[in-house]
């Protein structure tokens, strides 16, 4: 492998007396795919929390481009791009006004076509002038992984993304992430989807068996 | 597109909240007339509603004056301290359950992510929260300001503490939020033993060289054999401690002003959903939920407990599930305990068997903490459902441990009862108070709340909900009908008895559900 973009060390994570991540180590590398599996409760989604700073890990580290990931720091911010499944929306503001929003606090200099473009490609074109109270559960899920798109990127953490989503849906973000893949965007995948996994991933880390046994594709 | 590899200018905070407030003026759908006719009516409405306070407040201050003699005197001017030390205190104990810095959920996700200076979006909120403090303290301290007698430079110099206390409280709370270290916790935990162990000082006038207040020229002749003016000297003393305090809590402002720039988002996760359920909770005046809100926040993501299984089995593991639940979290035990101060405080005061009132009132407010367990399994039939007992016997074991404090409670007040009653009518008595309470007590917590799904219920104040206006009351109307008939002698203490037991037997019927 590559000069890794994203470097895991060691990250364990207790609640109480259980202990649900180990000294989990992984690496991704640009252009780079790794997907994290395994059943509910094996700690796949506290593991991202404590790779991007929203849980406190108990031990471990995480660097992002070789600077340790802390959130705080406004370059971890403009390289990483989150979509978790808690995200809230302004309730006053529009789809497109949001994106807009997240597109201008990035600086993208065309943010305009920027943000119409990926409405027309996640399919929100329509609702784009619509408040998120007026959203179906699909669509809100799609504004929120519209997000990711609106702004430079160089690592994508992404929390079940398929959640919600419709066939089509899930088609269109298997290509979109090949595409981000391409583009030499790192990307960490959560999912409980194998199609998508199949699809997207380089490398699998299982945490359902031997925690952080990896698979590789 | 612009790829990451090329640095761009980020914009600053201010720009964004200009875009966000150029959105949202640009949906308005009030006219500009509309708009100045809702200002008209929100600022005559603040003016007749200041006026009639105004006037209210002057009237009472007059009755003051002309009223209080001897012990009377003696408690009006230590109420202005005490009154400044709680909202200190309280002060500290809503900063540190709200944040005090705060952010919104959306606010967090769209926002906070972004490489926008992170200090620079927080900055307003903690300002607001700051203007807050000083707002709210000086409006609750201007009341016993004025009723104590205090002359203009006196009101100022109480105000002028209290509001410095109060900042200062809400800096070292917003200090110990972003640092999250341990000694900031403990420093929290000081601060706060320290404002109860004054405010007892000053609940039993053992705070020496507090200065009471100038009298108005007119009532000087009524009241003079009572009180002292407030002396230059002591004047001076107060506006000292006012400038030391406000120096503290400048700097513990600004610290915190600098230090926002370096908070993460996990920790103002942990409070960016408690004061919008808050809100929602108190707009449908549903205090169960505020209640259920509050629970929640204690038990979040950031919790730990030490597991523990085994005990007794039938109604009996749910009140050892209590008592494990206790040392578990005992603040609202320790919080019962030290409320024990107010009856003995009323006690000082010289109101006589009037404390009976002070007891129970205080009694209820602390009681709903206690019955954490109790509110859990009656706030839906979930859970009741899956156990096999009937609302008798669930509420009865959910009563041991709460119902067993508030007696205990009840009983370390039977000092502050008039020394003349017999001691056969004093132990009554107290066991009169603990029944008040814990009747008032299960009265409150296992209220329905109002149904907004029912058709309204018309009343003089138009349609309302069914059951909005016993929500708010509840439990304070139990509270009314039982402690109520405690100062009426012997027969009031049994017939008080009477009525929180009838309460009681009602509220365990099924038919109470």
């Amino acid at each position: 492998m590559g000069d890794a973009l994203l470097t895991v060390r060691g990250i364990t994570r207790r609640f109480a007396d259980r202990i649900i991540l180990s000294g989990v180590d992984l690496d991704v590398a640009p252009g780079e795919a790794v997907g994290v599996v395994g059943p509910n409760g094996s700690g796949k989604s506290t593991l991202l929390r404590c790779i991007v700073g929203m849980d406190k890990a108990d031990a471990g580290t995480a660097t992002l481009a070789g600077r340790t990931l802390d959130e705080r720091v406004p370059e971890i911010r403009r390289d990483l791009a989150i979509a978790m499944d808690d995200i809230d929306f302004f309730p006053d503001l529009s789809v497109v006004e949001h994106l807009d929003l997240m597109a201008r606090a990035h600086a993208q200099p065309d943010a305009q076509e920027l943000v119409d473009a990926v409405l027309d490609e996640v399919g929100l074109m329509q609702v784009s002038g619509q408040l998120p109270s007026t959203l179906s559960s699909g669509q809100k899920r799609r504004l929120a992984l519209a997000s990711v798109f609106v702004r430079p990127r160089k690592l994508l953490v992404l929390d079940e993304p398929e959640q919600r989503l419709d066939r089509d849906g899930v088609r269109w973000l298997g290509t979109k992430l090949l595409s981000e893949k391409a583009a030499g965007r790192a990307i960490l995948l959560v999912s409980h989807d194998p199609d998508l996994v199949a699809q997207v991933c380089d490398r699998v880390i299982d945490l359902g068996q031997d925690q952080g046994l990896e698979r590789a594709r | 597109m612009r790829t990451a590899e090329t640095p761009a200018e980020i914009p600053a905070a201010r720009e964004l909240r200009a875009q966000m407030r150029a959105w949202r003026r640009g949906r308005a759908e009030l006219k500009i007339t509309e708009v100045f006719s809702d200002a008209y009516v929100a600022l005559f409405t603040l003016a007749m509603v200041a006026a009639l306070g105004g006037n209210v407040v002057l009237s009472l201050r007059r009755l003051a004056d002309d009223t209080c003699v001897a012990a009377c005197g003696d408690v009006r001017s230590a109420a202005p301290w005490l009154v400044a030390l709680a909202t200190a205190l309280a002060t500290l104990a809503l900063a540190r359950l709200l944040g005090p810095v705060f952010s919104p959920p959306a606010a967090n996700g769209w926002l906070l992510s972004t490489p926008v200076d992170r200090g620079e979006l927080l900055r307003p909120g903690w300002w607001r929260a700051t203007a807050i403090t000083l707002t709210g303290a000086g409006a609750v301290l201007i009341l016993p300001a004025m009723l104590s007698g205090f002359g203009f430079a006196d009101g100022a110099a109480l105000m002028a503490v209290g509001g410095a206390s109060a900042l200062a409280c809400v800096g070292i709370a917003a200090l110990s939020q972003i640092h999250e270290h341990r000694a900031a916790r403990w420093c929290t935990w000081l601060v706060t033993l320290a404002l109860w162990i004054l405010l007892g000082l000053a609940a039993t006038r053992h705070l020496g060289g507090a200065p009471t207040p100038s009298l108005s020229t007119e009532s000087m002749t009524a009241a003079s054999m009572n009180t002292e003016s407030m002396t230059s000297a002591s004047l001076a003393i107060v506006l000292t401690i006012a400038a030391g305090i406000a120096l503290v809590a400048a700097l513990l402002v600004w610290r915190a002003r600098v230090d926002v720039a370096a908070m993460s988002r996990r920790v103002l996760a942990h409070t960016e959903n408690v004061s919008p359920s808050l809100s929602g909770a108190l707009s449908s005046l549903d205090l169960g939920l505020m209640f259920d809100v509050l629970l929640a926040r204690r038990w979040g993501p950031r919790a730990r407990v030490h597991t523990r299984t085994g005990g007794p089995q039938g109604w009996m593991a749910l009140a050892h599930r209590d008592l494990l639940r206790a040392g578990r979290t005992p603040q609202p035990f320790v919080l019962l305990a030290g409320l024990v101060l107010v009856p003995y405080a009323a006690a000082e005061a010289d109101v006589g068997r009037a404390v009976v009132l002070a007891t129970t009132l205080v009694g209820l407010l602390a009681g709903p903490a206690l019955c954490s367990g109790m509110r859990v399994v009656m706030r839906t039939q979930g859970l009741a459902r899956m156990l096999a007992m009937g609302r008798k016997e669930l509420i009865l074991a959910h009563l041991v441990v709460p119902g067993t404090a508030l007696m205990l409670f009840s009983i370390a007040t039977a000092w502050t009862l008039p020394a003349a009653l017999p001691p056969g009518e004093s132990a009554v008595l107290v066991i009169a108070c603990g029944l008040s309470t814990i009747a008032s007590t299960v009265r409150w917590v296992t209220g329905k709340p109002p149904n907004y799904g029912a058709p309204l219920v018309s009343t003089p104040m138009g349609g309302l909900p069914p059951g909005l206006s016993s929500s708010v009351s509840r439990g304070f109307d139990v509270w009314a009908v039982t402690a109520l008939p405690l100062m009426f002698g012997p027969v009031g203490v049994l017939v008080s008895m009477a009525i929180s037991l009838t309460v009681m037997s009602y509220l365990l019927s099924e038919s109470a559900d």
